[in-house]
C-alpha cells in the first residue's frame, strides 16, 4: 500500500493528545448535590462487579481515537498499485481450448483465467470500455465495448472450456479491428499458449499475456482401435496411450466391456513415447469398449476413450461388365458395399463366386456359372432360365407400373428417353415395376420376383442407352434395386470416430425419421437428409446410439483425440507475429485510490459515538414520542 | 389561638391550626405518664372511668367505698377508676446539611411537619419534646417537654431558630438524645438517612421504648437526578468530591439504586418495629397530614 499524501501521518501525534486527555481527566463542572452517599455506592458497586464497565465508560475516547485514525487514514490518500490496465479500453481473449480444464491450478486453468479476467476487470479504471472475446474452436464476442463491468462479469462467468482446439487467429483478427479504431487498446490473452496462432497479423494495441497453468504431466490415450481378427469371430484391440509429461510414469489403463471391467494393465512410459496395449480375442458380441487411464494427471479428459464394434458384414457385389462406368459409379456411391468388377471373361474363370449379389450387366453366363445368389440382369443378351428375350424394340416410352412400386419409389420416369430394349416375356414369377410402351404394344422394361428362393430383377434395356444415368433417379433406383435383392446385409458401418466436428451417418433410404442419443443422456430426433443423416452435436465425447423404427440401435464412438491439447506444458510466452507483446510483468500499473470508503467509515464511527454520547437524551425524546402516540 | 397565630404566623395560618385540632397522635401503647392527662394509663386513678374494686385497707380514703356494694355484702369495697395521664412525643429532627437541599426544600419541609405534628401533641395535652440532631447550641439542640397549646409559640419559636448544620456524628446524637430521653413514647424521627451510618443510627434508637415512625424525606431532584455528562458531584455536608458521566445507564443504576436503597430501609425498620413512611418534599404537608399518616396510623 502506498499513499499520495504521507505528511498527514503527522496527525497521528494527535492520538496520545486524546489519550492524554482522558487521562489528565479534564476539569468537570462541579454539580453540588445533597449527599454522594448512593453515588459512591453505585460506583463502587459497578467497579467490584464488571471491571470492562470501566473501559466501556471510555468506549468514547476508543471511538475517538478510532475516528481519528480513520480521518489520519484517508487524509494520507493511501492507493495500491493495481496490476490492471490503465488503458480506456481493454479486451480480453480467454483460450476455452479443451487444455484449459487441466487442473494443474485449482480448481482449473479456465476458472483460474476467469478469475484472472475478473480481477482485471475489478481492477480497470472506471469508464473503461471492456470487450470479451472467448476463443475455443469457435470464437464469440460475449460482450462488445461495454462500460457494464457486471455485464463483463457474467459474461466471464458463463465461459466454459470446449472440448475442441484453440484457434486464436479469428480473436486477433476481431482484436485487430477493433485496435485499428482505438490503437491505445490493452488486449489481454489468458491462455496456456496451447493455440493456433496466425502468421501474420497487425495489432496496434498492446497485447499481454498471461500464462495460466503450471504443470506438463499427462498422458492420454491417443487411439483405440478394434480390428475384427481373420477368422471373423473374434476382436483385437488397440489402445496407444501416450506421455506428454516430461516425466517417466506408471498408469494402469482399464479396458471395460459393455462397462464390464475386462483387463487392467500398467504401463511405464517415458517422457514423449507412446505405449501400446495390444489385446486379442475380444468377444465379436461386444459392442462398447470403454478404455481408462486410472486418476493421476492434471488433465483427465484424455484419459478416456471409447470404440464400438461396428464391424458389420457389408454386401459383397460382383459386377460383370465389360465397363460400365455410371453403374460402378452408382453401385459405388452405396453404402456399405464390396464392390468387385469383373469382365464376362473373368467370371468365366471363377470357381467360386462368394457373393451377395450378382450384377450382370450386357451378359449372360452359361447356365452352370449361374450364380444361386440374387441377381441383377442388366440388358441380357440372351434367354436364361428365368426369362425369354423375343428381340429388341425401338424407343419405348417407360410407363411405371401401378399400385405399390417398390423398385421406383421416390423415382419419376417422365422425360427419360430409352432408345433400344430388349423385349422380354414376363415370367410367372416376376412382378412388373416398369413397362414400355411402343407401337400400341407393351413389353417390361424392368420387373423383379422370387424364382425359385433366388431373388432376380431384370432391367431391359443398356444403361448407356437411355439418359437415366444423368438424371437423380439413377442412383436412387440402384439403391432400391441393391436394397430389394440383397436385404438384411449392409447396415451402415461406422469406425471410431475422431473428428469433433459433425458427423455423417449414412442409413437406409427409406428411413424418415431417427432418434440419436448422446453420452449426457440426451435424445435428438433428427430428420434423415439423403441418403444420410448429419448429426451437429457430437462435441461432447462418448458413445451415440442411433435408432430409428424397430431396428437395433448402431452406436458409435466420438474421442477426443488432439496431441496439441494433451500436450498441456504452458507456454510462458506467446510468439505473437507482433512487436507489442508483453509479458504479465510489464503490465502498466494503475493507482487504485481507496479513501473514499475510509472516509464513509470515519463517518459511521463519529455518527456511532456521538449517538452514544447522546443515547440517554435520545432514549428520552423517543419515549415522549411514544407516549405521545399512544395519548 | 389568634395570639399564637398572629406571633408564630411564619407557619400555619389559623385555619390551617383549627383543623389540626381535630388530629391526634396515636399511641399503640398505654404508657404511664407524668402528669394528669387525656390518655389511659396503666394506672389507676380518679377519672370517672370505673376500672376495678379492691378490698378496702386501713388508711384508704372511705369516700371512695362503694356503698352499694357493702349493701350487698357487708364488705367494705373501694372502687377504682382509670387514671388518665399525659404521655410524652418526641420529634426527632435531622438538621445536617444534606437536609438543607431540594426544592421544596428538605429542612423547610421536616420542620414544618415538625411544627404541625408537635402542635397537635401539644393540642393534646402530651408532653411535647424535640430534638435537633445536628446542633450544638443546647437551646437549640433541645426543646424540652411542654403541654398544651398555649406552649405551641414556644414550641413554633424553638423551631424558627433552628438552622442548618454543617456536619453531623448520627449514631453518638442519637445515643445523646436516648440518654436524655427517658420517658416512653411515640417518637417521630424526621430524615433524609443520607449517612453512612444510618443503620446503626436506627438500631440504637430502636432499643429504646419509642413507638418509632420514621419521616424518610427526600427531594425530587435526588430521586429524578436531572444533570447528565462528565461533571463532579461535590456532597454538601461531607464536602467529598465523586467525578461520573452521567449517562442514561449511569441514571437508570442510580434510579434502581435508590429504590433498592428504600426497600433496604423498609425491610430494616419492620424488622425493628418501626414505621417506615417514605416521602417526597412534594407532598403537600396538608395531604401528609390529614391523609398519609392517618392512613398510616400515626395520627387519627
Amino acid at each position: 500500500m502506498n499513499f499520495l499524501n504521507p505528511l498527514a501521518f503527522i496527525l497521528l501525534i494527535l492520538l496520545p493528545i486524546i489519550v492524554l486527555m482522558y487521562l489528565l481527566k479534564l476539569r468537570r463542572p462541579q454539580k453540588v448535590v445533597s449527599s454522594t452517599y448512593l453515588w459512591q455506592q453505585l460506583i463502587r458497586d459497578i467497579e467490584a462487579n464488571a471491571p470492562w464497565q470501566k473501559l466501556q465508560k471510555n468506549i468514547l475516547m476508543f471511538l475517538q481515537l478510532l475516528f481519528l485514525i480513520a480521518v489520519i487514514f484517508a487524509l494520507s490518500n493511501p492507493f495500491l498499485w493495481s496490476s490492471g490496465t490503465g488503458s480506456s479500453s481493454m479486451i480480453i481473449v480467454i483460450d476455452t481450448s479443451a487444455s484449459m480444464s487441466a487442473i494443474d491450478v485449482k480448481p482449473s486453468r479456465i476458472e483460474a483465467a476467469k478469475q484472472q479476467a475478473q480481477d482485471l476487470v475489478d481492477s480497470s479504471p472506471d469508464n473503461t470500455r471492456i470487450t470479451v472475446i472467448s476463443a475455443g474452436e469457435k470464437t464469440e464476442i460475449l460482450v462488445s465495448a461495454t462500460q457494464d463491468r457486471k455485464q463483463a462479469q457474467q459474461a466471464i462467468n458463463a465461459i466454459s472450456s470446449t472440448f475442441g482446439e484453440s484457434d486464436l487467429s479469428s480473436a486477433l483478427q476481431i482484436t485487430s479491428a477493433i485496435t485499428s479504431r482505438q490503437p491505445e487498446t490493452d488486449i489481454i490473452v489468458l491462455s496456456d499458449g496451447n493455440v493456433k496462432l496466425p502468421e501474420r497479423i497487425s495489432i496496434r494495441g498492446n497485447v499481454f499475456y498471461y500464462p495460466i497453468g503450471v504443470n506438463d504431466d499427462n498422458q492420454g490415450i491417443t487411439n483405440i482401435q478394434l480390428q475384427q481378427n481373420v477368422s471373423g469371430d473374434n476382436n483385437t484391440l488397440f489402445v496407444q496411450v501416450e506421455n506428454f509429461g516430461s516425466k517417466t510414469v506408471t498408469r494402469r489403463l482399464n479396458i471395460y466391456t459393455d462397462e464390464v471391467l475386462y483387463d487392467a494393465t500398467d504401463l511405464e512410459i517415458k517422457p514423449n513415447t507412446k505405449a501400446i496395449y495390444l489385446r486379442e480375442g475380444l468377444p465379436f458380441e461386444t459392442k462398447v469398449i470403454h478404455a481408462e487411464l486410472d486418476l493421476g494427471d492434471y488433465y483427465p479428459r484424455d484419459d478416456t476413450a471409447w470404440t464400438t464394434n461396428s464391424h458389420l458384414k457389408p454386401v459383397d457385389i460382383i459386377l460383370v461388365t465389360e465397363g460400365n462406368r455410371f453403374l460402378e459409379t452408382a453401385l459405388k456411391l452405396l453404402p456399405n458395399i464390396s464392390l468387385t468388377s469383373i469382365s464376362p471373361l473373368g467370371f468365366q474363370d471363377l470357381t467360386n463366386i462368394d457373393a451377395d449379389l450378382v450384377v450382370f450387366d450386357g451378359y449372360v453366363p452359361q447356365k452352370e456359372k449361374m450364380p444361386s445368389s440374387s441377381i441383377l440382369f442388366i440388358s441380357p443378351p440372351e434367354s436364361t432360365d428365368y426369362f425369354e428375350l423375343e428381340g429388341t424394340i425401338d424407343q419405348p416410352q417407360p410407363r411405371p407400373a401401378s399400385g405399390d412400386n417398390q423398385l421406383l419409389k421416390n423415382i419419376s420416369f417422365d422425360g427419360i428417353s430409352i432408345w433400344k430394349a430388349e423385349k422380354i416375356n414376363l415370367p410367372t414369377w416376376a412382378t412388373i415395376s416398369l413397362s414400355g410402351d411402343y407401337d400400341g404394344s407393351s413389353t417390361p422394361l424392368l420387373f423383379f420376383g422370387n424364382a425359385e428362393g433366388q431373388r432376380v430383377a431384370v432391367v431391359g434395356f443398356r444403361i448407356q442407352d437411355t439418359d437415366l444415368p444423368l438424371q437423380v433417379a439413377f442412383p436412387l433406383l440402384m439403391a432400391n434395386l441393391v436394397n430389394w435383392l440383397a436385404p438384411n446385409t449392409g447396415k451402415p458401418s461406422f469406425e471410431t470416430q475422431t473428428s469433433l466436428s459433425s458427423q455423417n451417418i449414412s442409413i437406409p433410404l427409406d428411413v424418415t425419421q431417427t432418434s440419436i442419443l448422446t453420452p449426457e443422456g440426451k435424445t435428438i430426433q433428427i430428420m434423415p437428409d439423403q441418403p444420410g443423416v448429419i448429426i451437429m452435436d457430437t462435441i461432447q465425447p462418448g458413445i451415440y446410439s442411433i435408432s430409428w423404427e424397430d431396428n437395433e440401435p448402431i452406436l458409435f464412438a466420438v474421442n477426443h483425440f488432439s496431441d496439441s491439447e494433451s500436450y498441456i506444458s504452458p507456454k510462458q510466452e506467446l510468439n505473437l507475429p507482433t512487436n507489442n507483446t508483453k509479458s504479465e510483468g510489464s503490465l502498466q500499473q494503475s493507482r487504485q485510490l481507496f479513501w473514499r470508503p475510509i472516509a464513509f467509515i470515519a463517518l459511521i464511527i463519529v455518527v456511532t459515538e456521538w449517538l452514544i454520547y447522546n443515547r440517554g437524551t435520545i432514549i428520552k425524546i423517543s419515549n415522549k414520542l411514544l407516549k405521545r402516540e399512544i395519548s | 389561638m389568634s395570639e399564637i397565630v398572629n406571633k408564630k404566623s411564619l407557619f400555619f395560618d389559623s385555619q390551617f391550626l383549627s383543623q389540626l385540632e381535630r388530629l391526634a397522635i396515636l399511641s399503640r401503647q398505654m404508657i404511664a405518664g407524668q402528669m394528669q392527662g387525656e390518655r389511659r394509663s396503666p394506672k389507676k386513678g380518679q377519672s370517672v372511668e370505673f376500672s376495678d374494686f379492691r378490698p378496702y385497707t386501713l388508711g384508704d380514703d372511705f369516700r371512695r367505698i362503694d356503698w352499694n356494694a357493702y349493701a350487698r355484702l357487708e364488705k367494705f369495697f373501694i372502687k377504682l377508676f382509670v387514671e388518665e395521664e399525659d404521655i410524652t412525643v418526641y420529634f426527632l429532627i435531622d438538621t445536617s446539611a444534606s437536609m438543607n437541599w431540594g426544592n421544596p426544600n428538605k429542612f423547610d419541609y421536616s420542620i414544618r411537619a415538625a411544627a404541625a405534628l408537635g402542635y397537635i401533641a401539644l393540642v393534646g395535652l402530651d408532653r411535647t419534646t424535640a430534638y435537633a440532631l445536628g446542633q450544638t447550641k443546647p437551646h437549640l439542640k433541645h426543646f424540652p417537654p411542654h403541654r398544651g397549646k398555649r406552649q405551641a409559640h414556644k414550641y413554633f419559636s424553638y423551631l424558627e431558630n433552628i438552622h442548618p448544620a454543617k456536619e453531623l456524628n448520627f449514631v453518638k446524637e442519637i445515643i445523646a438524645f436516648r440518654s436524655m430521653a427517658k420517658q416512653p413514647g411515640p417518637l417521630v424521627f424526621i430524615t433524609d438517612l443520607y449517612n453512612p451510618q444510618w443503620k446503626e443510627a436506627l438500631s440504637t434508637l430502636s432499643n429504646g421504648k419509642f413507638e418509632i415512625s420514621l419521616l424518610h424525606i427526600l427531594s425530587p431532584d435526588e430521586i429524578n437526578p436531572g444533570f447528565t455528562g462528565d461533571i463532579k458531584l461535590l456532597d454538601i455536608e461531607t464536602n467529598e468530591e465523586i467525578e461520573i458521566t452521567a449517562d442514561y445507564d449511569l441514571i437508570q443504576r442510580y434510579k434502581n439504586q435508590i429504590a433498592n436503597w428504600k426497600d433496604e430501609i423498609e425491610l430494616f425498620c419492620s424488622q425493628r418495629g418501626i414505621h417506615y413512611i417514605p416521602l417526597e418534599t412534594t407532598l403537600h404537608l396538608q395531604e401528609l397530614l390529614f391523609s398519609v399518616l392517618r392512613r398510616q396510623t400515626v395520627l387519627k
